[in-house]
């Protein structure tokens, strides 16, 4: 099910994604030249919204797995499937 | 403790958020289509279960992006909605409408017999509505660059503005403003060593604030004047400091701190003023190759950067390691490799936008700590003591460009140091006669 694999790589891709846009936030913050209670509590909340982002890209790495591993299910009872068939074909 | 609210900033980082809710939005309908693949369809009669943990998987995994991109996107909201709420506290009237109209205008049992247009005419008081139109040049200034992008008559100018790149000609009749600042009086520049010595002459400064502070100093001299600060850090290395005042008067004068100055160097990268330095650094026998940093404030800023630009100057006469400039359009200009150049210009001065960029191209290495500070008036947005102000507030900032600013720049706060004055005039035969006092008013 080279489809299935395809659809794992491409959440895999996405998760990437996810944390590269984490970064960047965590970057515009660090980049701003911004100082005062505010801007240290504003940096605060920024290093939350990128633990959240970390999370959900693992949910999805998670999907990725959860795809993967049905896709090697699916290979394996087709693989049955094909066997038993070849089997009832011999004893036709 | 100091509280410093950068609306600027929060602006920039309201866009950075927006972007990438929309970024998370994007994947949230990809992990929805994926979920809607045939390929899962065609193999779930073969393990119906896991199809369904799969679809149970993405549609967790795509709830989850959902919320985070709601909560940025509400994040970015509230960003831009206290920039706005500040943005309309400083539009709203801060003169009462009672100034700016007579008393009766507001007296109902009045208003229906005195009502007369060229009464209320006569009446109005001019000054109330003059401070209440500066009041909101602030604003306008901070959108200056989209303002003339839209009415300015030259349309080549409307495109450069558009391009994001540096206007090469006037908005009005759209002719090249290289050849327009050419035609404006200059000189070969000259200076004269002044007996003043200024009370932190034998003091390096202490912070970049510090640095700033001494150009603002100068500005109120009577003289236009510049001044280079040599620091001999204690292995005995000598660095200097270079303290650029900037524009003393509109009209031409016989000194290089002018409006023509001012904008054959911003137009051309050179003038009598960026040759004044040149002739001071000669004058103090500075060696070939010595490092040097450059402070300047509007005018100052402008002739800093395009030193820092010039081959002959930076790398041929000395070695412009970093450039301080406040309050000057500099976007435009590019420093030579091996200086790092930090401008800090507030968004309300219309000073800083007239260069018609927003900030330096991608790919400069110029820093832009870029603030929004309306003091309801076009001089005030402008002088250097609020630039002072804000750069302090700055002491404390984690950012890394900053702070390797501030670590760079050591050498140049360090050791025993020497203050030389000198006086600038454009041509050799406006300076007077004697060396006499620069500070004197």
């Amino acid at each position: 099910m080279d489809a299935l694999d395809d659809l794992a790589d491409e959440l895999v891709r996405r998760a990437r994604h996810i944390e590269l846009l984490g970064d960047r936030l965590l970057t515009a913050a660090a980049d701003a030249l911004w100082t005062s209670v505010a801007a240290d509590a504003f940096r605060d909340q920024v290093y939350r919204r990128r633990r959240e982002f970390d999370s959900a890209a693992h949910e999805v790495r998670a999907a990725a797995a959860v795809v993967r591993h049905f896709a090697a299910d699916v290979r394996s009872r087709k693989r049955v499937l094909a066997s038993i068939e070849e089997w009832v074909g011999r004893l036709l | 403790m100091r509280i410093q609210v950068d609306y600027d900033e929060m602006r920039r980082l309201a866009a950075v958020w927006s972007t990438a809710a929309w970024s998370l939005g994007e994947q949230v309908v990809g992990l929805a289509v994926t979920a809607a693949d045939p390929a899962i369809v065609a193999a779930a009669p073969f393990d119906p279960w896991g199809a369904a943990r799969v679809e149970a998987t993405l549609t967790r995994a795509g709830g989850r992006l959902a919320r985070l991109a709601a909560t940025l996107t509400a994040d970015a909201a509230a960003l831009r909605a206290v920039v706005a709420r500040e943005e309309l506290a400083d539009f709203l009237p801060d003169i009462e409408l009672r100034d700016l109209l007579p008393s009766y205008f507001f007296d109902p049992r009045a208003i229906w017999h005195r009502i007369d247009p060229r009464a209320i005419w006569r009446r109005v008081n001019p000054h109330a509505i003059g401070r209440a139109v500066e009041a909101r040049v602030g604003i306008v200034a901070a959108h200056l660059e989209d303002v003339l992008g839209l009415v300015a008559p030259s349309a080549r100018f409307r495109t450069d503005i558009s391009a994001r790149r540096p206007a090469r000609v006037d908005p009005i009749f759209g002719l090249p403003l290289r050849s327009e600042a050419k035609l404006l009086p200059d000189g070969p520049g000259a200076v004269q060593r002044c007996v003043d010595v200024p009370p932190w002459g034998a003091t390096p400064p202490a912070t970049p604030a510090e640095m700033l502070r001494r150009v603002g100093e100068l500005e109120g001299y009577s003289d236009a004047v510049l001044a280079v600060q040599r620091v001999r850090s204690p292995d005995g290395a000598a660095r200097y400091v270079v303290y650029l005042p900037g524009m003393r008067a509109f009209g031409p004068t016989p000194t290089p701190q002018d409006l023509p100055d001012a904008v054959r160097s911003l137009e051309t990268g050179s003038s009598s003023y960026t040759r004044c330095v040149v002739q001071a650094l000669d004058r103090l026998g500075v060696p070939q190759g010595a490092p040097v940093l450059l402070v300047g404030h509007s005018e100052g800023g402008i002739v800093a950067a395009d030193l820092a630009a010039d081959r002959r100057f930076n790398g041929g006469r000395v070695r412009v390691t970093h450039v301080l400039a406040a309050g000057s359009p500099i976007s435009g200009t590019s420093a030579l490799a091996g200086t790092t150049v930090f401008s800090v210009e507030n968004d309300a001065d219309v000073v800083v936008h007239l260069d018609g960029l927003q900030g330096p191209g991608p790919g400069s290495a110029q820093v832009v700590y870029r603030y929004f500070d309306n003091e309801r008036s076009v001089v005030r947005n402008h002088e250097v003591a609020g630039y002072v102000r804000h750069l302090e507030g700055l002491a404390d900032s984690p950012n890394p460009r900053w702070r390797r600013f501030v670590a760079e720049t050591a050498p140049y706060r360090f050791g025993e140091s020497e203050t030389i004055v000198f006086r600038l005039r454009d041509d050799p035969s406006a300076l007077p006669s004697s060396t006499g006092s620069c500070a004197s008013r």
